[in-house]
């Protein structure tokens, strides 16, 4: 069945941003928002996410220019700390408000 | 969570319960109590030391979490708003140990006879009123930290504390002593139960090589 774009009660499919609509990088961005920053082992423990994986969608986020990602030594062992630009946080935002009106 | 909103309410709960999950919070306060109960069947006189343990534990309990928790679980830095409520619970804590320390000088102190009646009365309950305090501390506790378990040793310290004032009010224990043994008591249980999460903690998340 194909949809009828014309449709004005269709809700706007389209606005949904997709990249943020992957399950996984999703995962990512809602434990960002609700934290000021995490580092990639924390992210990688809450997210069961491999570091391949991980690795991969954080590249993706970062391109994007919704996540900043920080990297240094801790007890000469390298570190990567992410955190939410603000541009991903009302990303995000607006991603929950189009998911929000496309199930209302 | 991929249904019409993404629960952020869960994943914050989530976060917070795994930052705990560690068992070192059971551990610094129950260790605190245990101490602290022990103290009372001591001729040990240098009582001030139980003043500055909470502000030594809590540079401990940040080192453990240093070495224990976040090469293991990650490193997470909280919201404000979340690190604000984490200070709450401090507070809490710190103020259980100076209402435990000066219940213990006040009741060690003895009441003389003409002393108000709220003196008198809490002079006598005094089990009782810590029973309840203890109670109320480890509720909020457990409910702005997202730890169940912290509910656990609400009931758990309701009961010692009732059960102090009913069995421990014998002429072998003086009234510092019977505050003490409660103390000591829950201090053992929490002491247990946080060491028993912290080796599950260390089983389920090990240290990277």
């Amino acid at each position: 069945m194909t949809p009828t774009p014309s449709n004005p009660d269709l809700p706007p499919v389209k606005e949904i941003d997709r990249l943020i609509h992957e399950p996984a990088r999703l995962l990512i961005m809602a434990h960002l928002y609700v934290v000021e920053g995490a580092d990639f082992l924390y992210l990688m423990n809450q997210t069961g996410l491999t570091f391949g994986n991980l690795s991969s969608h954080m590249t993706r986020l970062e391109e994007a220019g919704y996540i900043e990602v920080e990297k240094s030594f801790v007890d000469k062992r390298p570190n990567t700390r992410l955190s939410l630009t603000d541009a991903g946080r009302k990303a995000f935002d607006e991603y929950r408000a189009s998911m929000k009106s496309l199930f209302a | 969570m991929l249904t019409d909103d993404v629960d952020l309410k869960e994943v914050e709960r989530r976060a917070l319960a795994a930052y705990y999950e560690d068992g070192l919070l059971d551990i610094f306060i129950g260790g605190y109590l245990l101490f602290f109960g022990l103290l009372t069947f001591t001729e040990f006189e240098h009582r001030v030391v139980v003043w500055f343990l909470p502000a030594l534990s809590t540079l401990l309990y940040s080192e453990a979490k240093k070495r224990v928790t976040y090469p293991r679980l990650g490193y997470v830095r909280f919201t404000k708003e979340m690190r604000h409520r984490v200070s709450i619970n401090t507070f809490l804590v710190l103020f259980i140990a100076g209402l435990v320390t000066l219940t213990g000088l006040f009741t060690n102190m003895g009441v003389p006879e003409r002393a108000a009646w709220g003196t008198l009365l809490l002079n006598k309950y005094n089990l009782l009123f810590l029973g309840g305090v203890f109670a109320v501390t480890f509720l909020m506790m457990g409910r702005i930290m997202s730890i169940s378990r912290l509910y656990q040793y609400s009931v758990i310290s309701l009961l010692v504390f009732f059960a102090g004032y009913f069995y421990l009010d014998s002429p072998f224990i003086v009234s510092e002593q019977s505050m003490g043994a409660p103390c000591a008591i829950i201090g053992v249980i929490m002491v247990g139960i946080g060491a028993s999460h912290l080796r599950r903690f260390i089983g389920r998340y090990p240290k990277e090589a």
